[in-house]
């Protein structure tokens, strides 16, 4: 049985492997430079110029006619590095002669000549990335003041456009609106080297134009908290996730002014929306609803409203204490808002 | 309230800069213009973004955000969400922001502010932040005595760890309406592990306000992540809301959230979390798979299952999505929601959602975006509505 649902298992992923991104084994294979090297042939007498390259120009990657200088009689007719070299190291070569400031020319005559100190992967038998990591630039170039400052545009042409990730990037993955004012907390710095003003507005501003994801109403893959048909849950949303929305809709009147364009609940003349039983003489339902969700409360009964529980609660009315067990402040009952409400003589 | 002159003036600043800017030679220069038409309100809306940097004075740069629309009243409206100018000291990353901005350091709570916003750097690996000013009011509103000030101080150790200290006094209408003090670490020790948590506790309510911690492992195919929450809903209301001091029920969460790439096509996400909050408890947990049509996902189709139960709020949801390039510039896209509440009282049985949308990527510069919205929910039967965006973006960056 266990060899049957295998074997169905194998078929099964065999059948999807395309739809899956499987893929068989590349034809291609890694450039063997460290065979090349080991035979003597220096990386100059291929990589031709490379030594005086300047921060533009072409990229000094050999074609077919140099290979052909040593290997007289080819085994294909292709070209070499259809098959002898991976298409990504040479994408990133072109990548990063777009989005890097770097000239071998200034480098070259530092290393003494030497390719393999900063392209140390050319000396390795399985070679993934021709193009040193940053932490190799770090070995020579401390850049130490540059990265606590976070000025990188002395080598990255533009950081934002680059699509860079540094590698404790985390926050755009999970649940990003969860995550992400947890790290950018202690690493603002960081999230602006590539979002500016405008990214955080888009929703933390007070006044928004829409949605932000009305604007990407193409992209569905883009997950948000207002993403689909939030409107309609936005109500079993917030009781879902006491005081998040407070979190950025602070103005009492946020939720009011839309219910009231509406005709929803705050509505002149709109029904009460609180069930029977909602406020009796010894207290209801209301007191533990205004202790869950007291943004909600607020919503309709914030500002002047207040004086409708004023009334019942004050000093001495027949509502008697509304703050919960243990509750402590630091206002002054007699003279701060909204204390003297109800505490003042 | 200001009158329509500042009004006009703030709009004028904000248009001016978009259209003036190239003749400043502002380079490298950034322009994007969305204008968003749909046939419910607010519409329609043109949003204009503006980054500016002088290629020769590299020290100074300038923000400018700026919306103008039409609500459900027949005048025009907007705002300006962002209009500020960066001098920056590049040596030691220290700056200085004046204008409209948002706020948004360590612990405390982000403020929309005018004002003043100063960051000094000590190549030791310490920040000191401060700012002052006006917080923002929604369309250009104005109130007299209200002001925001605060700041942190913070401290990197190698790039494996930051943290720091905040504090945020705000005043409205001369009364303390929020007082905060709060603390914030980051720290990546190892390159498959990252923590993070920030703790914010409210000088005037005496108590947390909101505190978060997040550990997580991850490689290049798997990430788990363990989370906590803890959240006053009484303590993020302004100190001046009798809502504020009532004493309420905090609520704390604990949960995980874990992603895999099955296959280079196919992600797998789960999310669980139990609650707490008084006496209730509860949780919600959600599924969501994600298979790509091509190598570089610009295709996908997507099922995403979502279940809450927690005290009054209990509901299923499925969600499916779909983006499938036609042709090398179009794009057709797809979103499907169905909601069923446990209870849904006179509020109806199911809340359907759906967008269709087709995107038109015309050159590098121009993008058209157009669908057709339809749902039935709670306040109301059912509603179609079309939804269509135009974008424009400049982009003179340079080497």
């Amino acid at each position: 049985m266990r060899r049957a649902l295998l074997l169905l298992l194998v078929l099964v992923l065999s059948a999807c492997a395309g739809v899956l991104g499987i893929k068989p084994r590349e034809r291609q294979r890694a450039f063997a430079h460290r065979a090349h090297s080991l035979k003597g042939v220096a990386c100059l007498e291929c990589h031709e110029g490379i030594a005086s390259a300047k921060d533009e120009g072409p990229l000094h990657l050999p074609g077919k006619a140099k290979c052909l200088e040593c290997h007289k009689k080819p085994h294909d007719d292709g070209e070499c590095s259809g098959c002898h070299g991976v298409a990504h190291t040479r994408e990133e070569d072109r990548l990063a002669r777009e989005h890097l400031k770097f000239a071998h020319a200034q480098h070259v005559p530092k290393v003494g000549g030497q390719c393999v100190p900063c392209h140390t992967a050319a000396g390795e038998t399985v070679q993934t990335s021709m193009r040193p990591t940053m932490a190799q630039c770090f070995t020579c170039h401390e850049h130490k003041d540059q990265w606590t400052t976070r000025t990188c545009d002395g080598c990255h042409v533009d950081l934002p456009k680059e699509l860079a990730r540094p590698s404790s990037h985390v926050v755009h993955e999970g649940d990003f609106v969860r995550e992400h004012g947890v790290r950018a907390a202690s690493s603002r710095d960081l999230c602006a080297t590539c979002h500016g003003e405008p990214f955080c507005l888009s929703c933390h501003g007070v006044s928004v134009a829409a949605l932000p994801w009305r604007l990407e109403l193409g992209q569905p893959k883009l997950s948000g908290l207002h993403r689909a048909g939030f409107r309609q849950r936005h109500a079993e949303e917030s009781r879902a996730s006491p005081g998040l929305c407070t979190s950025c809709h602070r103005d009492e009147r946020f939720c009011a002014d839309c219910h009231a364009q509406r005709r929803v609940g705050v509505a002149p003349g709109s029904r009460n929306p609180h069930p029977a039983g909602w406020v009796r003489s010894r207290g209801g339902e209301h007191g533990r609803a205004a202790r869950m969700d007291p943004g909600s409360c607020a919503t309709c009964h914030g500002g002047s409203g207040e004086a409708l529980c004023v009334g019942c609660h004050r000093v001495g009315g027949p509502g008697g204490n509304p703050h919960g067990h243990g509750f402590s402040s630091a206002l002054d009952r007699d003279r701060d808002q909204p204390c003297r409400q109800c505490h003042a003589p | 309230m200001r009158t329509k002159a500042h009004v006009g003036i703030n709009v004028s600043i904000a248009l001016a800069l978009a259209l003036g800017a190239q003749e400043l030679r502002a380079e490298p220069l950034r322009l994007r213009g969305d204008a968003l038409v749909q046939t419910r309100s607010p519409s329609p809306v043109g949003l204009v973004l503006l980054h500016g940097q002088d290629k020769l004075r590299p020290w100074i740069d300038a923000d400018a955000v700026a919306w103008m629309g039409v609500t459900d009243r027949p005048d025009a409206t907007g705002d300006v969400l962002s209009l500020s100018v960066r001098a920056r000291h590049a040596a030691t990353g220290s700056e200085l922001r004046v204008g409209r901005m948002l706020v948004s350091t360590g612990a405390v709570r982000p403020v929309h502010l005018d004002g003043v916003r100063g960051q000094v750097r000590v190549l030791g690996g310490t920040t000191a932040e401060a700012f002052a000013g006006a917080p923002v009011v929604r369309r250009f509103g104005y109130r007299d005595f209200e002001w925001a000030a605060g700041g942190r101080l913070g401290q990197t150790l190698g790039d494996h760890t930051a943290f720091g200290a905040s504090y945020l006094h705000r005043r409205l209408d001369g009364a303390r309406s929020d007082e905060e003090v709060g603390a914030d670490v980051a720290f990546t020790p190892l390159p498959w592990l990252t923590g993070a948590g920030r703790w914010a506790y409210d000088v005037l309510g005496k108590g947390t306000t909101d505190a978060l911690g997040s550990l997580s492992v991850h490689n290049a195919d798997a990430r788990l992540e363990a989370f906590v929450t803890h959240r006053s809903p009484g303590r993020l209301l302004p100190s001046t809301s009798l809502f504020s001091v009532l004493g309420d029920y905090a609520a704390t969460t604990v949960g995980s959230t874990a992603r895999y790439r099955a296959f280079p096509r196919l992600e797998l996400i789960a999310t669980g979390s139990a609650q707490t909050q008084g006496s209730a408890v509860g949780g919600q947990g959600l599924g969501r798979v994600a298979l790509a049509l091509d190598d570089t996902w610009d295709g996908s189709v997507g099922v995403e299952v979502r279940r809450v139960h927690f005290d009054t709020a209990r509901w299923s949801g499925v969600r499916v999505t779909g983006v499938v390039p036609v042709v090398t510039r179009v794009k057709l896209s797809t979103e499907l929601e169905l909601v069923r509440p446990d209870d849904g009282g006179d509020r109806g049985d199911l809340w359907p959602w759906a967008l269709v949308a087709a995107s038109y990527a015309v050159s590098d510069r121009w993008f058209a975006a157009a669908g057709v919205e339809a749902s039935a929910g709670p306040d109301y039967r059912r509603e179609v509505h079309g939804i269509a965006r135009l974008s424009y973006a400049y982009d003179r960056s340079g080497r």
